[in-house]
């Protein structure tokens, strides 16, 4: 018995919480939770940037992309999981549709100005801890118009994609959300 | 505001151009909101796949790697929950019972709906006093608590059920007990015989 797979190679760490994903025209840094901060995973890919440069040269970048796929659980209260105590961004579609089953959403806007790109879409989520039910929260940002090519201008630019996804992480979240971040 | 019995992603409300955060998708910063095709996976130009053996047809060792990973990054999506000791010391049981030198024929990986329930438990009942860990032939994990000649071992079931099975020694002998309960369940069924011992150590 065979099965189809797409092919890509995934090197891991033994817990499993940092991967680079290599696939043939792209390569990923991933850093799954519990999260150490953005400096020391800056460091880490800074760290490889050079060589990755190398091995694709005489290639173009056409996207660099930073991603933060947040997941919130939240307890239930009254058999009812309140996900708009926790999200400010959300579909307002009034009483007809209350409560919900589920949801999701996707917004897509330009910054013009950054020259970026923001990808952001929240959806309910498989409950994965007994008596909470969760959602995604899950923030793309890629520059997509005139990507840098060197490794330092890579590094600068992903400072400012880092500052419009906090940004708008911070609009996007309640008061309450942010407990649980602190 | 969602009703709780009902809170799990309707497949009817799944567009096609919306494509909530998954496993796969959180490796990349792909584009997000546009379906991928099969070809943007495929190495070669004719569109053509890579076959693979199943799972189960692979080596051991692939076998063995693959199912501690599904773990370990199931892990991460619940480990704002877990304090690092913790996941620390599961993942370490996990590597030892993974060991492919000790491995048996016959002898599955750990399923991973019962490491959920597992983990689940300890998250629910906050379980302190760790238990001893073993796999059972078909995957499911075994925790094991003594207390001197009394025990309790829980075996962890898909669909959060455990399997239990409990000594407990009063003044008027041994008495065991068994049964199979609802994961939340648990402290309460095991209260006759001192959940407190067993789960917090005291």
């Amino acid at each position: 018995m065979f099965t189809e797979k797409p092919i890509f190679y995934a090197l891991q760490t033994a817990d499993a919480t940092e991967e680079i994903a290599l696939r043939p025209a792209s390569v990923a840094w991933i850093k799954r939770a519990p999260y150490d901060g953005w400096i020391g995973f800056r460091e880490r890919f800074a760290q490889e940037l050079p060589t990755v440069m190398k091995a694709i040269s005489p290639a173009q970048i056409t996207r660099l992309g930073l991603r933060y796929v947040n997941r919130i659980d939240v307890p239930f209260e009254g058999g009812l999981a309140h996900y708009e105590d926790y999200l400010t961004f959300r579909i307002n579609h009034g009483d007809i549709l209350e409560p919900t089953l589920a949801y999701q959403w996707l917004v897509v806007k330009e910054f013009t100005d950054q020259r970026l790109k923001s990808i952001v879409q929240s959806a309910v989520l498989e409950r994965e801890v007994l008596g909470k039910g969760a959602f995604s929260f899950d923030i793309d940002i890629a520059s997509e118009i005139e990507v840098p090519q060197k490794v330092d201008d890579i590094l600068s630019k992903l400072e400012a994609m880092r500052a419009l996804k906090n940004d708008i992480f911070n609009a996007g979240i309640t008061a309450r959300a942010k407990e649980l971040y602190a | 505001m969602q009703p709780a019995p009902m809170f799990n992603r309707s497949l009817s409300t799944t567009s096609e151009k919306v494509k909530p955060a998954n496993f796969l998708e959180t490796l990349s910063s792909a584009k997000a909101y546009e379906p991928r095709t099969p070809k943007e996976y495929n190495f070669f130009s004719d569109g053509t796949y890579i076959l693979e053996p199943a799972l189960d047809q692979r080596p051991l060792e692939e076998q063995l790697f693959v199912a501690l990973a599904e773990a370990k990054v199931w892990t991460s999506r619940i480990a704002m929950h877990l304090d690092r000791e913790t996941r620390d010391r599961l993942f370490r049981q996990l590597d030892v019972l993974h060991d492919a030198e000790e491995w048996g024929e016959g002898d599955r990986p750990v399923a991973l709906d019962s490491y959920k329930s597992l983990v689940r438990a300890i998250l629910f009942h906050r379980i302190n006093r760790r238990p001893s860990l073993s796999l059972m032939p078909n995957g499911n994990l075994l925790a094991l608590w003594t207390d001197g000649a009394d025990y309790l071992t829980i075996e962890f079931l898909s669909g959060d059920q455990a399997k239990w099975l409990v000594q407990s020694t009063s003044l008027d002998g041994p008495e065991r007990a068994a049964g199979t309960s609802p994961l939340q369940r648990l402290r309460e069924v095991l209260q006759p015989f001192g959940t407190e011992r067993w789960f917090d150590g005291s």
